[in-house]
């Protein structure tokens, strides 16, 4: 009997052949007209400087720093909002950007251009440096470290005679001026908003930087690489077995986050012509994290609208005239002006719209859009209005039961002349305690083997030494005759073997496909420059990858739910989901920790049919379990294990009426450990 | 001569408000800022102001708000000449100075702009306030570097003391005997300029500064920044110090280390916020040397007449008389011309001022020039050397010529 | 031995600071950012009541010390717990207590004017001979206090249920709220004694150089590092971290000047965290799958 019998026939969204194209073009459209609409905006916002009036002055030094701020929320974003890094140190990389601009052009006399690039060239390098040494920080501990680097940078800036300390810089001690030259480039001269009658042209290239930026980031938001960062968030374990390098990905974003952050300060630096250290304060970094969080971290436009709102409030006299307000009409002494008014609506913020500006009224949109498509009337008068533009949509009766086994996930062909896996003589130690003890395991493609044994008999220790998170004490690793011993998860991974965990470890908050998608190897593999650029092979590629998540949702009986949010599965389908993310990953073997953990009988009976039907596919499972009616009814091969050693091997009715393993179970002090 | 004209100027204006007044056609208060006369003959002038309004730096908004407030109605009775103040709030940043000023110069079109007060934002803004080619009035900050004399016109006036100025009053006094000399400076903007221009005189001099130590705004203690003055042998101190806490800080630590320098200087930075937090054998031996007197005169009158009108003690002494003569000096330019709007016959009026008046009894003649647009003069005979006694009550010791060996 | 004693005197103040972040490390994993303004809040609630003068100068300090505390206890119900409760990676409370020294640090500038004011309560004058090196009595004190709670809360810590319970409510809520242990409850206990003593030494540290609203701020930078340089998870740590801070600051600036002497802290800081980040008498704590 297999699974896809079983599966609800409401799972039965088709894969439609025109699918994936019209998926490329949905998605191409989607991001044309994002483009589109940025740019209107982008050219709206700097229209009323377009004669170098007077009065347009502030309102473009506004956009300016707006913009600023915007680049270097959304190089934030990446590490706070995906990789949940919490850093306060993007002020100081915004600082290091606006100086060393600055002093490559005037001081060293770079041509501006190039001036521009090293500087950001220098954040990327000390960025990769700080992402080294802060490798193993997370929370408090890797906020107080990029504090401590933006409080260094600030004393730099203070101290350091090069940059004309509290003087500024440019200085008329040292340059003869206090404003730096506009920048020209093939004749165009872009000069900063500062005199009336003197077009502001540099508003030009920074709301184009500014929308690049924005596409950009959302790109690689949306691309497996931004996956890949949302998994390091949730557990750098778990990224690491989706393929992922955590050691370079954390370095990549953390380099990318800074070089965002330094174009923040280059674009200060065109903008005010002059930098002051007072601008660079310990407040300066906050205010960026104030902007992502308030905007909405992990969203796409949650750090231009949290920028955009924070510079504009801080500026706007509304919040000075609340101060005023409660002087008049509460106390003339306990009232909150400015900076206090910002904190309250910021604690605000956080209870009200834990997502953000963005994040909270895209879920009430979803919400919204949910209940009308689940309210029944709305659905047939829309539905039988569109039928006809939408043959994807309605399609559902003419379902093939049958199509969707029609490509066989994996090599089921694979060499079996030696067993696809073999460990032999592994150990572990931690520190006198032996937890594995000279193990000796052979798994074969279309093969389940269970591993059984009483609580810390290693079982658990033993998984992890095969998809490389502990490092052996002794003895080999060998998959697909690859030597693996040792190897890190996401090389493990890589080659072919994919793991679910005892807890299910999934992205609760993204939906049940995106929680699929990121199982792809394109999570580890996709390089940063294809995720920011988005060529065309990458459209066909997430059609494609979206086409076969959904053949996998379906395979194990999620296919109706697939745009909910994981969260909102039972624990019981959270667990088929963590396996349809493993088979994302075409491995061979999957290993499987406690699968049927927390399942009641009935989605137990449904995880042993699906894990039969893989079976039939052609993996190899190895499945450590505790229970013994599964165990009995999908096992090829059991082996019970017991402090570390192997106790008993053979058929599961061999070894389930084994006496030493009885013994243990029962917790009978057994005689002689191994069988 | 000159003198004449002004008072004569002056009574046309009474005149003609009394006259007007009398006929019953007064201003009705809320007049527009044409920046000429009106049918009264009062010029109502557009006057940005910017400074930190809020946050812990507001004490240097405030000394602008109080001199406006103590002061208003004698410039309008004086000069003839009525503010119409718009105010906008630097939040004591850079970047948010520079939006301020724009805002005024160009979208509410101020006449001429009163601050930024720290020297910092003055920075940042120099070269737009310059090229905007309207009259800045400087009553705040003390750095020299504001103003670059080289651009010509030059739209900037300093009313306060300069860094430069105070060091080629003490440089001698420091130095007296061969003395090694150690400063104390704040790390921002008011006390790098003390270093730089104390280190310049004493380079011109052929002098050398023995030990140069920052201190940062709330520094827990200041011992080893003494014990290394103490250790090289330091026998005078300068404290170029913005907070009198810190300076508080510094004295502590110069009595706890058992520092027994035989001159300590400092500026009147230390008349704001020192007194509460200092001990009287900690200010025992501290000197100031400043243009103005505190205790006799016109500044005098203009920190009492501060405290009288608004019920305020003066927030930062030095700066409300140096504000007082920064309006006096800009509402009789404003009343030669005529007519606010002519911003480069305005500030001419400005450098070519004849009579400075702070207060009733005080002038000071004729002290700009097109490179020299400093209120006060270098010259040690007009500078004052002050001591303090048990209740941090000024004392005056004499000239700053007087003291050049102590006093 | 003169930057030794002196730095060591100096730790003092950034150890019991830093105790308060350990404090509340310990039994909630949450720092508070806010901690600054907890120190001129006791300050300028001590002042407040100078003018009672049927109180004596210990009851006057213990008003500074129960302001703060209350005010801590209800930050956390209010500021710091509804944001700790997405698991081990939700890290909002950081941001929220951020916030919540804005609007501190706002309310009492505006309340009591950004100027330093005179606070003569526990004032000690004049210094002290220790091993040859001339010590402010003040600053003496607050070292010695510094050590005196440390060893108290330690030995409370070790002696009583109260330790264990402390430590059982932050690796495990779920189960201690099962055994009758309301976790809130000690959450709230352990920001009202951290606070209170971010007051306490608000007060000692005001009648030295006045209480201002921002006289906190500049303590928090090095009382975070002196609390990650011992470890955020031992008791012992402030003291250890304090001492070596102080010591290695002052050496520092004695050699090489001032500005040397808070980066060669900052530097400690970064080289601890890198080498050691669970802090030198910190003990790592394995990842689970």
């Amino acid at each position: 009997m297999s699974t896809i019998e079983k599966s609800p026939p409401t799972s039965a969204a088709a894969p439609e052949p025109q699918r994936p194209r019209s998926h490329v073009r949905s998605a191409l459209r989607g991001d044309i007209l994002f483009a589109v609409v940025a740019f209107g905006i982008a050219v709206l916002a700097i229209l009323p400087g377009r004669d170098g009036a007077g009065t347009s002055i502030s309102t473009m030094q506004l956009v300016a720093s707006m913009a600023a701020m915007t680049v270097a929320a959304v190089g934030l974003n990446l590490l706070v909002g995906y990789t949940k890094l919490v850093s306060l140190g993007q002020g100081g990389f915004y600082a290091i950007g606006a100086y060393a601009s600055a002093y490559l052009t005037l001081d060293v006399g770079l041509p501006p251009l190039l001036a521009i690039l090293g500087a950001l060239a220098l954040c990327g390098a000390i960025g990769a440096v700080v992402a080294v040494s802060s490798m193993r920080l997370r929370g408090p501990q890797f906020a107080v470290i990029t504090l401590v680097l933006a409080v260094l940078v600030e004393r730099i800036l203070n101290e350091g005679n090069a940059f004309g300390r509290l003087a500024g810089y440019p200085n008329y001690a040292e340059h003869d001026t206090t404003s730096m030259e506009p920048v020209s480039v093939f004749g165009i001269t872009f000069r900063p908003p500062m005199i009336a009658g003197e077009v502001a042209t540099v508003m030009v290239p920074i709301v184009v930087v500014t929308v690049l930026v924005l596409i950009i980031a959302r790109n690689i938001a949306k691309s497996p690489w931004g996956s890949s960062l949302s998994a390091i968030g949730e557990s750098e374990m778990l990224a690491a077995h989706l393929g992922v390098n955590v050691f370079r990905r954390k370095i990549s974003v953390f380099v990318l986050a800074s070089v965002l952050g330094g174009l923040g300060g280059v674009i200060v630096t065109q903008a005010f012509a002059h930098l002051q250290p007072e601008t660079f304060d310990i407040y300066l970094t906050i205010t960026i994290v104030l902007a992502v969080v308030f905007g909405g971290s992990g969203t796409i436009l949650g750090p231009l609208v949290g920028a955009v709102a924070i510079v504009w409030l801080e500026q706007s006299d509304i919040l000075a005239e609340i101060g005023s307000f409660q002087q008049e009409n509460i106390s003339d002494t306990w009232y909150l002006s400015t900076s206090g008014l910002v904190g309250v609506l910021f604690i605000l913020t956080l209870f009200l719209m834990p997502r953000g500006i963005v994040g909270t009224a895209g879920q009430l949109l979803a919400t919204v859009v949910r209940k009308s498509a689940a309210d029944p009337d709305a659905a047939s008068t829309e539905g039988s209005a569109s039928t006809a533009d939408h043959p994807a949509v309605t399609t559902t009766a003419s379902t093939d039961q049958h199509a969707r086994v029609e490509r066989p996930p994996v090599a089921a062909g694979a060499d079996t002349s030696e067993s696809m896996l073999r460990i032999s003589g592994l150990s572990k130690n931690f520190g006198g305690l032996r937890a594995v003890a000279e193990m000796d395991l052979a798994v074969d493609g279309g093969q389940i083997h269970a591993i059984i044994g009483p609580n810390g008999a290693g079982k658990s220790t033993l998984a992890n030494l095969l998809t490389g998170v502990y490092q052996p004490t002794e003895g080999t690793v060998t998959f697909l005759g690859r030597d693996l011993t040792g190897q890190a998860p996401h090389h493990v991974s890589r080659a072919g073997v994919a793991r679910t965990f005892q807890t299910p470890q999934l992205f609760h908050d993204a939906t049940v496909r995106a929680n699929v998608l990121a199982g792809f190897a394109d999570t580890g593999r996709t390089p940063l420059w294809a995720a920011a650029l988005k060529p065309p092979g990458r459209y066909r590629r997430d059609a494609e990858m979206r086409a076969e998540a959904d053949r996998l949702l379906d395979l194990v009986g999620l296919g109706d739910v697939a745009d909910l949010r994981a969260s909102e599965l039972p624990y019981g389908k959270q667990r088929y989901l963590e396996i349809a993310r493993a088979l994302a990953s075409d491995p061979q073997l999957i290993v499987l920790d406690e699968p049927a953990a927390g399942l009641l009988a009935t989605e137990s009976v449904v995880l042993g049919d699906l894990l039969l039907s893989l079976r039939e596919e052609g993996f190899a499972l190895v499945v450590v379990e505790h229970h013994m009616d599964l165990v009995a009814r999908i096992a090829d091969q059991v082996t019970c294990m017991d402090q570390g050693r192997l106790l008993a091997r053979g058929t599961p009715a061999e070894v389930l009426s084994d006496e030493a393993v009885v013994a243990a179970y029962l917790g009978k002090p057994h005689e002689e450990g191994t069988h | 001569m000159k003198l004449q004209n002004l008072w004569s100027a002056k009574g046309i204006a009474i005149g003609a408000a009394a006259l007007l007044a009398l006929s019953g056609c007064g201003s009705d208060g809320g007049s527009e800022a044409t920046g000429t006369a009106d049918a009264d003959g009062i010029i109502t002038v557009k006057l940005g102001v910017v400074g930190p309004m809020t946050g812990p730096a507001s004490l240097y908004y405030e000394y602008m708000d109080q001199d406006l407030e103590a002061f208003a109605d004698d410039f309008e009775e004086q000069y003839g000449v009525r503010f119409d103040v718009v105010a906008e709030d630097d939040q004591a940043s850079p970047e948010e100075t520079a939006r301020a000023v724009s805002k005024l110069i160009n979208e509410e079109g101020v006449q001429a702009i009163l601050g930024p007060p720290l020297s910092g934002n003055s920075l940042q803004v120099a070269d737009t306030v310059q090229r905007s080619a309207i009259p800045w009035l400087l009553a705040g900050p003390n750095a020299d570097e504001i103003i670059n004399y080289d651009v010509q016109p030059n739209w900037a006036f300093q009313t306060n003391f300069t860094n430069q100025q105070i060091m080629s009053i003490l440089g001698e006094r420091l130095w007296a005997n061969d003395a090694k000399v150690g400063i104390v400076y704040s790390a921002d903007g008011f006390g790098q300029s003390n270093l730089d221009q104390l280190t310049a005189w004493a380079d011109a001099n052929g002098k050398e500064l023995s030990v140069e130590e920052t201190i940062q705004p709330g520094a827990a203690d200041a011992n080893a920044t003494i014990k290394r003055m103490k250790d090289a042998g330091v026998e005078s101190v300068f404290m170029g110090i913005t907070q009198g806490s810190d300076t508080a800080t510094v004295t502590r630590a110069i009595e706890q280390g058992g520092f027994d320098p035989a001159t300590i200087m400092t500026t009147g930075t230390i008349l704001t916020n020192y007194k509460d937090v200092a001990e009287p054998s900690q200010w025992e031996k501290i000197q100031i040397v400043d243009p103005r007197n505190f205790l006799e005169g016109g500044d005098k009158w203009v920190l009492d007449q501060v405290q009288e009108e608004t019920g305020e003690a003066p927030a930062i002494p030095t700066n409300n008389i140096s504000t007082y003569a920064m309006l006096d000096i800009y509402a009789q330019a404003v009343q030669t011309v005529g007519d606010a709007n002519d911003k480069e016959a305005v500030r001419q009026a400005m450098e070519d001022i004849e009579t400075v008046h702070i207060g009733p009894d005080l002038t000071i003649e004729s002290p700009f020039s097109s490179d020299d647009h400093k209120l006060y003069t270098d010259d040690p005979a007009t500078w004052f050397t002050y001591g303090f006694d048990d209740n941090f009550d000024l004392v005056n010791l004499g000239t700053a010529a007087d003291c050049v060996e102590g006093c | 031995m003169e930057p030794v004693i002196l730095g060591l005197v100096l730790g003092g103040l950034y150890a019991l600071l830093a105790q308060s972040f350990v404090l509340t490390f310990i039994t909630t994993k949450t720092l508070n950012f806010a901690v600054g303004e907890f120190v001129a809040l006791g300050a300028f609630a001590t002042i407040a009541v100078s003018s009672w003068s049927w109180l004596p100068s210990f009851g006057r300090v213990a008003v500074g010390f129960l302001a703060a505390s209350v005010v801590g206890a209800l930050a956390y119900r209010f500021i710091v717990l509804p944001f700790t409760t997405q698991g081990e990676h939700d890290t909002r409370w950081l941001l929220s207590t951020v916030a919540l020294s804005f609007v501190m640090l706002n309310l009492i500038t505006n309340v009591e004017g950004p100027s330093p004011q005179r606070s003569d309560t526990a004032r000690i004058s004049g210094s002290v001979d220790v091993l040859g090196v001339g010590v402010s009595k003040q600053q003496l004190l607050l070292a010695v206090l510094a050590v005196v709670i440390s060893l108290i809360l330690i030995v409370v810590s070790q002696r009583t249920s109260i330790g264990l319970v402390m430590r059982a409510v932050s690796q495990d809520p779920e189960t201690t709220s099962l055994m009758g242990i309301s976790p809130r409850l000690v959450g709230m206990g352990a920001y009202a004694v951290a606070m209170g003593l971010a007051g306490l030494a608000g007060v000692l540290y005001a009648a030295t150089v006045g209480a201002s609203p921002v006289m906190g701020a500049p303590l928090l930078v090095a009382s975070i590092a002196v609390a990650v340089i011992g470890g955020l998870g031992s008791l012992w740590g402030p003291l250890l971290g304090g001492a070596l801070y102080g010591v290695l600051s002052e050496v520092a600036s004695f050699q090489y000047g001032a500005i040397w002497g808070e980066t060669a802290g900052l530097l400690l800081v970064i080289a601890v965290l890198v080498w050691k980040p669970e802090g030198l008498l910190g003990r790592r704590m394995e990842v689970k799958l």
